[in-house]
């Protein structure tokens, strides 16, 4: 069965009579009786240098503790080792040697002690003559030193360390002493404990500090506890001042007698003397400034703001010559300004700062311009005034050249030639008037260019610049944007309004809303957008952009996009790499004013892969209170009421709806929706391919398809209104772009005076291209069927063919309409007129202009 | 004019002459015409013609003899420029749906800094001369001109970004355009330069002349290249540097006052170094020379 060892608990065999990690005896299989082993009498005797014979493991473990000395020696010098080898005991052998190997001697004692198979020797134990220590108040000009006593209570060697723990007013051993000491003694030994009240700042509250001994004969805590009172301002009318507050309030009550100890450091002092830390850094101001500087760096007051007279200092002059300057720091508040200044450079002198209410004069001075005529010599002046507010002044020191100085132009000499190129004849005498050059030498210019010379030169320029300027101003005093073309005004008629998905919505701004007068008309359902959205699509996501979250992130977010005409905000939809820019701007109209919003997005795929892409912008559409008005489609028979869809080649140029449809009188606001032929300058932008009506979902987060609806009954207040506009899902290779836009916004049809209950007015669109094909509709109200409606084309336009000028009304209704199909031919502006019978429309200007890529 | 007075102005003359070119823009209506293409073309031409005259004038007064010779450059110049902002503009619009707008004008800069050179060609044609010194003029101005075409037409095409004041802003487009043009053209016609000299002294000290003929004459005459003019002990034609087998040679035409290379007096075509002072009456130019490169071993 196997043994347990007495002493380290480990497992031996059944057989053996020692432990064979620590030599114990195995009480097992000793028969009663002194046969131990550390009372087992050794073969041959371990002797001691003195004669001391050691022949049991107790003898030897005694002798080496009251013979420390030598018993570490020994040790040492492996005498315990050979001795143990020769006795047989190879476990105590090779540990006398790895103690022997220790690096301090006294702990591989130790060691080997603690291995020997013994229970003469106690184990260590620590007692402190202190546990809990009061030092009354300290006087902080005095240091004191306290002794702490260690005892080890038991035997062998005991080590460890003490440490104050957070508190640096103690410290350990020898003077200065540190925060932690490692100690190790075998019966006794004092330690030094300073108490540096320097490091302690005044208060009315007591200090405790703790000393923590952690030894291998146990743990020890000594609390210490001392007091240090604040002492109180001596003299003066700051006397009797327990803290800065009650100096600052002291202060306040007699500035000018408090002034003199804070400029002559009584205050600082006073700090210092209380182990405070005096809050102004740098030198004392002097007079008022003083208590000013004090107050501010105590932030009772506010600095003021400080202005320096000069930014730079160019110097000149001589060698061994003396210059002067001055630099004025001054404020236009009513406050005390103090100032000091710090150079770089030792030819460069800085005097204490002249103070004198809201200006301080710093005098600059070089008392002896150094020595190095014709070079410039640099240096840096930084002042620093109230609030700690710097200013960095360069200096320049140019230092003449006097006679017979180095030239100003300094070219390097080129080499002289080794060999003559030509053969070399008799030279002719020179011309009286030319002196001879030196031969290979490079002459001076004759002179050097001075800055006088240079402003002939700067004149065109400077002509060009003006002649800019007179352009810009010219335009800007028309009024705005297109005023020199067209003579408007740049006052803006519609406003876009956003929330915080720059979702955005469109109201007029000279036009308030049918049912609550206090807000402006609305163009969209929503005023800020809530019930527009726009959709991205990318691979097999779809987002609504301005939704963030962590997939999709605002990279930008620019409103008042000049002016508060728009806005320009950028959302990166981070998995995929894509990057979308909404630009929404009021740009100018039919109209001709600053009525219409400009949309368009430029998607860039940002990613290494190739990306599908597809937007979707939904427009909730309202016209002030109508929800549900009729849109009216060039080139389309009637106008749409319920539902329709165009495909790419169906995509009319623009959509349109007025907002009393049926009031031939005062029809209201018309609004046009443009979806061909928007153009942003040098920005290609492609071509819508699908374009829905429908009744508006009212939702906000409604995806790329929904359960589409047609607009809603025949009664006009029952309906409600969207515009779907949609830009293929196509794939983007990266680094593709790819820009989509649109306008909404204000338009007119010029209606005209009516005869016998017909009204006209003529529709058509912003902008065509030359040699273009596009559609005019007459809105006709109040017509009987089979009436006829005749277009007036001026030179330069003309019908499609199979188009005639005359076209009959084909139903009896309200309001109707009668569309042509006109061809463009050249850039120009014409204006277009449509009669029936006695009824006229108002004349209407159709541009036609085409952009090259010279803007 | 020193070099750099030469680059500046350059530079000046090309924002001037896109000024001028926007006014007849705007007066003309240019801009109205049937087709865009017509309008970028002829826009195109305008700009080309009047850059082209502008830069050419400057060099003119910087490098040609005075008097009938440096009209007939300028309007060699303005031909040139014409033609080739005409197709710069046709092609840059006609393209620009599929390239970036600075194509036209890369191709008109580079109409433009070819027309400095087109004369110097002529002229050497018509003295029976070589043209390789004008053509390298010409490959120089080709190269400042398709640089400034690039970093005109991308300052042009971020102004017009901005949506601001149209009229205003397509006048400071042109103008850094033509600036950019000028500028580039200008400085590559120093940077690139072979030869050149400088006049050290005299009544023109600090001009500075780029050596583009194969013969260039010095002397008071108003038809010299280097005109000394007013300079005592100069005759009317007094010296010629030749280019001969790549080598700059100075020649005296048996004058009574001698041409001194060095302190030394030229009895035959004598080679010159760069750095070689030469001294003619009272006038003392300095040679300068690009450093070559080594000629290829072997035969």
């Amino acid at each position: 069965m196997a043994q347990t060892c007495a002493k380290c608990s480990r497992l031996n065999p059944p057989e053996a009579l020692y432990c064979f990690y620590d030599g114990m005896v195995l009480v097992d299989r000793v028969s009663p009786g002194p046969a131990t082993a550390q009372t087992a009498t050794f073969l041959q005797p371990f002797i001691f240098p003195s004669g001391r014979t050691c022949r049991t493991f107790d003898e030897l473990a005694l002798a080496c503790q009251s013979d420390w000395n030598e018993a570490r020696r020994l040790l040492h010098e492996d005498a315990f080792a050979s001795f143990f080898g020769a006795l047989g005991r190879a476990d105590l052998a090779l540990s006398a040697r790895e103690a022997a190997r220790f690096p301090d001697h006294d702990r591989g004692l130790d060691q080997f002690l603690a291995d020997l198979p013994t229970r003469v020797l106690d184990e260590p134990k620590l007692r402190c003559n202190l546990q809990d220590v009061n030092l009354g108040e300290l006087d902080n000009t005095r240091a004191r030193t306290l002794d702490l006593h260690l005892e080890n209570q038991g035997m062998r060697l005991l080590y460890g360390t003490i440490s104050a723990e957070d508190c640096p007013w103690l410290t350990l051993g020898d003077p200065p002493g540190a925060a932690r000491k490692l100690f190790q003694f075998g019966h006794e030994t004092t330690i030094p404990v300073h108490i540096r009240p320097e490091k302690l700042r005044a208060s009315n509250k007591p200090f405790a500090g703790k000393l923590l001994i952690e030894s291998n004969g146990g743990t020890w805590t000594v609390q210490v506890r001392a007091q240090l009172p604040i002492k109180p301002y001596p003299e003066g009318v700051l006397a009797g001042a327990l803290s800065p507050r009650q100096i600052a309030e002291k202060a306040k009550a007699s500035p000018r007698e408090a002034a003199i100890l804070f400029e002559n450091g009584a205050v600082a002092a006073w700090y210092k003397s209380n182990g405070w830390t005096y809050p102004v850094s740098g030198p004392a101001a002097s007079g008022l400034g003083a208590v000013q500087q004090f107050f501010e760096a105590l932030g009772l007051t506010p600095p003021p703001k400080v202005q320096i007279s000069e930014r730079a200092l160019s110097l000149k002059g001589n060698a061994g010559e003396s210059l002067r300057s001055v630099i004025e720091v001054r404020s236009e508040e009513k406050r005390p300004v103090y100032a000091h200044a710090v150079s770089n450079q030792p030819w460069l002198e800085v005097s204490r700062a002249k103070l004198n209410g809201r200006v301080a004069s710093i005098a600059v001075a070089v008392p002896a311009i150094p020595n190095r005529p014709g070079e410039t010599l640099t240096a840096k002046l930084t002042v620093q005034a109230n609030g700690n507010q710097r200013f960095l002044v360069p200096v320049t020191l140019q230092v003449e050249a006097g006679v017979g100085d180095p030239p100003l132009l300094s070219i390097p000499e080129p080499e002289p030639l080794p060999v003559p190129v030509a053969a070399p004849v008799p030279v002719a005498p020179m011309p009286a008037s030319v002196s001879s050059p030196p031969s290979g030498a490079r002459q001076r210019p004759a002179r050097r260019r001075s800055r006088s010379d240079l402003w002939p030169h700067l004149l065109p320029a400077g002509a060009l610049l003006l002649c800019l300027l007179a352009v810009f101003s010219f335009e800007l005093w028309r009024g705005g944007p297109s005023a020199l073309e067209r003579g408007l005004d740049g006052e803006l008629r519609v406003k876009p309004q956003f929330d915080d998905q720059m979702r955005f919505g469109l109201v007029m701004l000279r036009e308030r809303d049918p049912h609550n007068p206090n807000d402006y008309k609305r163009l969209t359902y929503s005023a800020s957008g809530e019930f527009n959205n726009t959709i991205i699509r990318i691979d097999e996501y779809e987002y609504q952009f301005g939704d963030r979250a962590n997939t999709r992130v605002w990279i930008e977010r620019k409103k008042d996009l000049s002016g508060e005409r728009g806005a320009e905000s950028t959302m990166e939809f981070v998995p995929e790499k894509v990057q979308v820019t909404q630009h929404v701007e009021i740009v100018r109209g039919p109209t001709g004013n600053l009525d219409t919003c400009l949309i368009y997005y430029t998607v860039k795929n940002h990613s290494e892969k190739k990306r599908q892409v597809g937007v979707r912008i939904l427009l909730d559409t309202y016209i002030g209170a109508n929800d549900g008005v009729p849109f009216t489609i060039p080139g389309e028979k009637g106008f749409v009421t319920t539902m329709r869809e165009f495909d790419a080649k169906q995509v009319p140029p623009y959509i349109e709806a007025i907002e009393k449809p049926n009031d031939a009188d005062d029809p209201g606001t018309v609004v046009r929706l443009t979806l061909k032929g928007v153009s942003v300058p040098h920005l290609p932008l492609e071509e819508v391919q699908r374009v829905l009506i429908c009744r508006s979902p009212r939702l906000p987060r409604v995806k790329w398809q929904w359960n589409v609806q047609p607009m809603g009954t025949k009664k006009e207040a029952e309906r409600d209104s969207c515009v779907a506009v949609y830009w293929d899902y196509l794939e983007m290779n990266p680094g593709d772009e790819r820009h989509l836009g649109i306008t909404y916004g204000l338009s007119d049809v010029g209606l005209g005076e009516g005869e016998a209950g017909t009204r006209l007015a003529l529709s058509v669109p912003n902008n065509v291209e030359p040699n273009s094909e596009f559609d005019v509709i007459a809105y006709v109200w109040g017509a009987r069927e089979g009436q006829p409606v005749q277009l007036e084309l001026p030179e330069g336009l003309q019908f499609a063919p199979g188009e005639k000028a005359s076209k009959a009304v084909e139903e009896k209704a309200t309001r109707t309409k009668v569309s042509w199909r006109v061809k463009t031919g050249a850039e120009g502006t014409f204006h277009l007129k449509a009669t029936s019978g006695p009824a006229r429309a108002k004349p209407t200007r159709l541009l036609v202009q085409a952009r090259s890529i010279f803007g | 004019m020193s070099f750099k007075l030469f680059i500046y102005y350059c530079a000046l003359c090309g924002g001037w002459a896109a000024f001028l070119a926007w006014i007849v823009v705007q007066l003309t209506g240019l801009q109205h015409l049937k087709s865009t293409l017509a309008t970028a073309a002829l826009t195109g031409a305008l700009l080309g013609a009047f850059l082209a005259a502008a830069i050419g004038y400057v060099d003119a007064l910087q490098n040609a003899p005075v008097g009938l010779q440096r009209v007939l450059r300028v309007g060699v110049c303005a031909g040139v420029g014409l033609f080739g902002g005409m197709v710069g503009g046709f092609v840059g619009d006609l393209l620009s749906a599929f390239l970036p707008l600075f194509i036209g004008w890369m191709i008109t800069g580079a109409a433009i800094g070819a027309s400095l050179g087109v004369f110097d060609i002529l002229q050497a044609r018509r003295e029976g001369q070589e043209v390789r010194l004008s053509l390298r003029k010409t490959i120089n101005g080709v190269y400042g001109g398709l640089l400034g075409g690039f970093v005109g037409g991308v300052l042009f095409w971020m102004m017009m970004k901005l949506h601001i004041l149209p009229l205003s802003t397509l006048a400071f487009a042109l103008v850094i355009l033509g600036i950019a043009i000028g500028l580039l053209i200008g400085l590559a016609q120093v940077v690139l330069k072979e030869a050149w000299i400088l006049v050290e002294s005299g009544r023109r000290a600090g001009r500075q002349i780029i050596l583009t003929r194969e013969e260039t004459v010095i002397g008071r005459a108003e038809s010299c290249d280097i005109g000394l003019f007013g300079e005592t002990g100069v005759e009317r034609e007094h010296a010629r540097i030749l280019l001969e087998e790549r080598r700059y040679l100075i020649q005296d035409e048996n004058t009574p006052a001698g041409t001194f290379v060095n302190e030394v007096r030229v009895t035959r075509p004598t080679p010159l170094r760069a750095g070689d002072a030469i001294r003619i009456g009272s006038c003392v130019l300095r040679f300068g020379e690009r450093e070559k490169s080594a000629p290829p071993r072997g035969t």
